[in-house]
């Protein structure tokens, strides 16, 4: 997976929301690395398809793309797999600029 | 409009919230499903707004048990990242009036909600001079006739008049009428809807002898109901729904 180290554009009316949405999502980030490493394909695919659900509505499209890789990769039992797409989950979360429009 | 939100994530919840509060709806917010139902059997909504994945039971519990026990046909819209055809189309046909794929969009959410809204009950009638029986309420000026004569009402009485004809035969809450009229920071008791519905009928006269009925339901709230003559003996049904037992 490619991920876009661009400046992000979000809606100005989320401004009050991104910040701790960011924070929850490195925290997220950092319970998948624990699940994967303990084979946990439950909190896997749960925390997977969380993201997926709520990153586009955010305006982080790359989030609802992890988040449904991550979920997959669940569900094919593959934390090998998972673990990848977390690593650059973690290497997003740490490159991405939010710029409020 | 009062929306009850059932959905467990915080992110999609502070989402959604924030989307549907600046737009001037009034929501609630709950994370288990039999708190959902719980809530129901006492509480009234213009739209549910479910998602599928839940910590106790699945939206799809939420949904059947909506249809079996709550009587009028309040929209509901599943909204899950569940994206598979049979799981829409599944929702769809257990009386979901639409499924919306997560991620979420602020104007495409927006936008079916008043499309449900629209094709629901709970909108009529919308139009700012509408007549219902032997009334004529016109909303711009804020004066309801009655056979032809102005009946002299509060500001609050003329907003919960409104509210009671537009919403006719429906089974509303004391909170859900509060909400409508006082609004969502009032500090109000529910006591006051009480005092205010029992002028209204006085002032209106809904009462059977004129075809009306403002039935005051137990702890539960009112219902405003036209009614002909050959059915004012009938006995009242309450339409309030059974207590919570979803599995």
């Amino acid at each position: 997976m490619t991920i876009t180290m661009l400046p992000i554009r979000i809606d100005r009316e989320l401004a009050t929301l991104v910040p701790r949405f960011l924070d929850n999502c490195r925290r997220d980030a950092g319970v998948l690395e624990k699940a994967c490493a303990q084979f946990d394909l439950d909190t896997i695919r749960k925390i997977g398809h969380s993201l997926k659900g709520v990153g586009g509505g955010y305006g982080f499209a790359e989030i609802t793309s992890i988040g449904a890789t991550i979920e997959a990769a669940a569900k094919a039992g593959d934390t090998e797999a998972a673990l990848t797409v977390v690593i650059a989950f973690k290497a997003f979360l740490k490159a991405v600029q939010v710029e409020y429009v | 409009m009062r929306v009850a939100i059932l959905e467990d994530d915080p992110a999609q919840i502070d989402l959604v919230t924030l989307w549907l509060n600046n737009s001037g709806f009034n929501c609630h917010v709950f994370t288990y499903g039999k708190e959902f139902t719980r809530a129901l059997t006492r509480e009234s909504f213009d739209i549910f707004l479910l998602d599928w994945e839940l910590p106790d039971i699945t939206g799809a519990d939420v949904l059947q048990w909506i249809r079996q026990n709550v009587r009028d046909a309040t929209p509901v819209i599943f909204t899950t990242a569940r994206d598979r055809e049979e799981d829409i189309a599944a929702m769809l046909k257990a009386g979901a009036d639409d499924y919306i794929v997560k991620p979420l969009r602020k104007m495409e959410l927006l936008a079916r909600i008043h499309a449900v809204m629209r094709r629901s009950r709970n909108e009529k009638p919308a139009d700012d001079v509408f007549e219902i029986g032997e009334f004529r309420v016109n909303v711009e000026s804020r004066t309801v006739h009655r056979h032809g004569q102005q009946v002299e009402l509060t500001q609050k009485g003329f907003d919960l008049a409104v509210f009671l004809f537009r919403n006719l035969s429906r089974l509303l809450s004391r909170g859900h009428i509060l909400e409508n009229v006082w609004g969502r920071s009032s500090n109000l008791n529910t006591r006051t809807v009480d005092t205010h519905v029992s002028r209204l009928r006085s002032k209106l006269g809904l009462v059977p002898e004129h075809g009306w009925r403002l039935v005051a339901i137990y702890q539960h709230g009112y219902r405003l109901e036209q009614i002909h003559k050959d059915e004012q003996n009938d006995s009242v049904n309450t339409g309030i729904p059974t207590p919570a037992t979803t599995t």
